[in-house]
This record gives C-alpha cells, structure tokens and sequence, in this order.
C-alpha cells in the first residue's frame, strides 16, 4: 500500500517536473502545431472542402514508399518529419537529466530502481499523448473555426483522393492517430533506456536515423513506416504493413524495451561519471 | 591565448567524441562504397561508359540513404566533442580559472575559433576520405553537360565550373560545406547565453539547421534549406546571396553572444 503511494506520487512528481521543465520546449511545441495546423489548412484549400481527415494528411501522411533509382532524390516529407522529431526532442533528455542532476533525489526517494523507471516511461507516454492531444486540439480548433466536417462527405480524402469506404470511425481513428501514437510511445521508450546507458544527445541523434531510414526503406520493423498514411495497408496496399501487424510489433517493442531497460537499469552504476 | 588555444585544441581533437564523430562519417562513406561503388567494378571492367567518380561519390548524388543520413546529421556530429565544453567549464569552473589567467576575450574567442574548428573538420574529413575512397574505384572523368548523368545543373551553383574543372568544385565545395558548418557549430557555444543545459548547446546547431530546413521545404521555398544545397550535388539549388546571407547571419550572432559575454560584468559563471 505504501509503495503504491509512493509509486502514485512519483508518478505525478515525473508529470509534473517533465511539463514544467520543459515550458519553452512546449512554448515551440504549440507554435509548430500551429505552423503545420496553417500548411496544413493552406493545402486543403484547394479542395474547397474542409474535413479534419484530410486536414490530418499533409502531417500525418508522410511519403509514398521511395524507389531507388539513379535519377531519384530522396527527400523526407517535411511536415511529417517535423512533427514525428520535435516530440523526441521533447521528451528525450527529461529522465537523464532527472538521474544525474537532480542529485538522484527522486530515485533514493522511490526506494526501487523499477518504480523509477516505469514512472518515467509513464511520463514520456503523457506527454506524447499530449503532443498529439495538442495537435489534434489545434487542428479541431481550426476546423471548427472553417466550419468544417469530421469525415468528409464523398467518403474520399481530399488531397490524396483515397477512399475511406467501409471504414469504422475506429479503424480510421487507429490508422491516422493510434498506430502513429503508439509508434511515437515505443520510439520515445527506447530512446528514453538509450538515453540512460548513451549520452542522451546520442540516442536522439539514433531515434532521428531510425525515422529517415525508415523514409529510405518500407519494412515493417522499421516501425516509423506505420507512422506514415501512405505506407499502411489501406493506402499502399501491403498485407505487411497492416494497421494491427503495427500495433502487435509496437507492443511487442514496449514490452521488450520496458524488461530491458528494468533489467539494465538495476544493474547500472547511478553515480555521475565524468 | 597561443597556450589556451593549444589547450582546447587538444582538449576538443583528442577525445572520444571526437574519434566517434570521425568514425561515424568514415563509416556512412564505407557503407556507401559497399553498397553504391564497390558492385560497380564489373560495369567498369566490362568496358562500358565509365561513370565518373564525380557523380558517385558520397557528396556527388541525392539518391542514397547515406547521402542523406551524414548530412542530416551533420550538426549534431560537429557539436559533439566540443559543443558543450563552456557549459562544462562554467560548471566545474574551469572557466573562471581560464578568464583569470588569459583574460575573458581570449578564453571566448578561443571556444569560438576551436568550435568552428572541430565543425569544419568533422564535415570535411568523411567527405574528403569519400571522395579519395570512390576515386579508388571509379575514373574521375570529367562529366559531360549534355548526357544527364549528374545531377546538377549549369545554372547551379559553380554548375559551370563543375563540367569544366570538376576537381575544383569538389573541393570547394568540401570547403563551402566546412566554413558552412564550421560557423553554424559556433552556435553550440553562442547557446551559453541561453541556457545553462549541455545537451540543448549540442543540439542548438542542429535545431537551427532543422529549423531552416523545415521552414524551407514546408513553405517550398527550397533553396533556404541547408540540408540541401550544402549536399554538392545540389539537391537544392541555392544562390550565392542566400548562402553568403546565411553565413553571415550566423557569424553576426555568434559574435553577439561572444561580445555580450566579453562585456557582462559577472562573465560566464
């Protein structure tokens, strides 16, 4: 019971101190949302229709799967890179920052290297759900404002004219937020344990490569593939990349993470080395 | 300041950092030479076109993913051995040592001259060892406008000096890429005057570069975006003005942040 309580309190303590310590990260979190919520509405209005799906596209879409080729030029697709690294940016260096210059407070306070860690992973997953909480808020703010739709009517997505026919608002809903949430969760776990055993700056820098090498190749464990619209199922036509084959990966990547890092994290020499 | 100078030149060129930087940039080029160059020595030996190693190397084309990882990262390498070192100082007060000894002008100065040092060199080295690595394999033939198999244009910039003396655009370009980067790693150390966190001074360089980069190709104005046209394939073409713009700016707020320091009454702790 008591340990309970203190894990609840710790909890809150990592919610807490990761949003306030990062007020100017979240000052630019907000004016970037905004910044693509305006690229954003600027596309749709070609199309004369506002609907939130289609307004989710140009950020959430990505880039269709890059074939190479001599004449080819790979370019990563701006609005949605923008937006899968600035929440790595956001989260990254809160936990390391937390065990080696907050004198370890925290951590001789929990009693249990475990409870430390799953408090942090619970913190990274608020505040990923908020980022994207965030955005979605913007975009819905935006589009109530153009007096816009949830679903647009002719059942096809403006700007890139795939049909959304047969489709529950929950697969929908899975394919543009939970799946692409859920992979932003499992990266920003690993790259929290990378965070703790590299230098935090190191693990970022990996998390940002593993997103472009995700651009370059279409490969179901390169996960940030299931982040992009235009590499699922439903839009690229590959059984492999399928919206419930990335949930089952990214909860198997959680799982694995989460029991390495416990177990690594037991065994690391917590006082500062430099 | 000649002894601080030495100092912090082996204290940012002999560390792990440093080493890790290099190897990462030397291994990307390897990668590339296995994957892109090495399979081409049958296609040269077969006696078909040569293709020029000016088209092939690391720098000289858009297309491969190693290619674009070494120069999206490129920031963030640079500011590694030394981005965070003023941080460090003004912890372990190094730096008050320093600014007592030599005088806070030289010790600002010095971090300056030794960040766009360790920018330059950690840009160019990987590009240069490419280069020589895919001239090992492939001729360096002069490329010929008309066949349209490089991908810059004549209208880019130096395009003209590129089909007519491809060797000296290569390096000038490598130098380009190094003054480049060199001034923007300057920022690890201008980031002083914002914030006292290690990490954010690392990644300030990379933020702006990110920041430039996102700007440009969201609002498709391409040839603001370093991560482009600093590639010397110009993936984007840019202008002398933009990158002569670009530079100083950079320069002009690295020298703020230095003055602003030289002139602060407390100094940097």
């Amino acid at each position: 019971m008591k340990q309970s309580r203190s894990f609840m309190h710790l909890i809150l303590y990592d919610i807490r101190y990761s949003f306030r310590k990062n007020r100017i990260k979240w000052f630019f979190t907000v004016s970037i949302q905004l910044w693509l919520c305006i690229r954003s509405f600027q596309e749709v209005s070609f199309y004369g229709s506002y609907d939130y799906l289609s307004e989710l596209w140009p950020v959430m879409s990505g880039a269709s799967e890059y074939i190479l080729s001599e004449d080819s030029a790979f370019q990563l697709p701006a609005c949605w890179f923008l937006f899968q690294i600035f929440q790595f940016f956001l989260i990254g260096f809160y936990s390391e920052s937390e065990l080696n210059f907050g004198n370890g407070q925290a951590l001789i306070r929990t009693h249990t290297r475990e409870m430390w860690l799953a408090s942090k992973f619970i913190s990274v997953i608020v505040n990923i759900v908020s980022y994207y909480g965030c955005f979605l808020v913007v975009l819905l703010i935006g589009n109530t404002i153009h007096a816009g739709k949830v679903i647009p009517e002719n059942g096809m997505i403006g700007l890139a004219g795939i049909p959304i026919f047969h489709k529950s608002i929950w697969e929908v809903w899975s394919a543009f937020i939970i799946l692409p949430l859920l992979v932003s969760v499992t990266l920003g776990e690993i790259q929290v344990v990378l965070s703790l055993f590299l230098d935090p700056v190191i693990s970022f820098m990996a998390v940002v490569g593993f997103m472009v090498i995700s651009v370059f190749w279409m490969h179901p464990f390169l996960i940030g593939n299931f982040s992009m619209l235009y590499r699922q199922e439903w839009v690229s036509g590959k059984p492999e990349m399928s919206v419930d084959i990335g949930i089952i990966l990214c909860f198997v990547l959680l799982i694995a993470t989460f029991t390495f890092g416990i177990i690594m994290f037991r065994k690391k020499d917590i006082l500062p080395a430099e | 300041m000649k002894r601080y100078l030495n100092m912090e030149l082996k204290r940012a060129f002999l560390n792990k950092r440093m080493v890790l930087a290099l190897s990462f940039g030397v291994l990307l080029s390897i990668w590339h030479y296995l994957g892109y160059i090495f399979p081409l020595r049958n296609y040269i030996i077969a006696g078909a076109y040569p293709l020029s190693a000016y088209n092939k190397w690391l720098g000289g084309e858009c297309y491969s993913l190693q290619s674009s990882l070494f120069y999206m990262l490129l920031p963030i390498l640079c500011a590694l051995p030394y981005g965070d070192s003023w941080v460090y100082d003004c912890l372990s007060s190094i730096g008050g040592q320093a600014i007592i000894r030599g005088g806070k002008r030289a010790f600002v100065l010095t971090k300056m001259l030794v960040a766009f040092m360790t920018g330059a060199v950690i840009a160019v080295l990987p590009l240069l060892f490419d280069f020589v690595l895919t001239s090992s394999t492939l001729p360096a033939i002069t490329p010929k406008v008309g066949l349209g198999l490089s991908p810059i244009g004549t209208g880019a910039l130096l395009g003209d000096l590129f089909y007519t003396h491809p060797l000296i655009y290569v390096l000038i370009y490598i130098g380009i890429d190094g003054l480049f980067l060199g001034v923007l790693n300057t920022f690890s150390i201008a980031a002083r005057i914002f914030t006292a966190n290690k990490y954010m001074s690392l990644l300030l360089p990379f933020i702006c570069y990110m920041a430039i980069h996102s700007a440009g190709t969201t609002i498709y104005h391409f040839e603001i975006c370093p991560s482009g046209f600093l590639r010397p394939c110009q993936q984007f073409e840019t202008t002398w003005e933009i990158l002569i713009i670009e530079i100083m700016f950079m320069m002009t707020v690295s020298l703020l942040a230095a003055r602003k320091y030289i002139r602060e009454e407390q100094g940097l702790l």
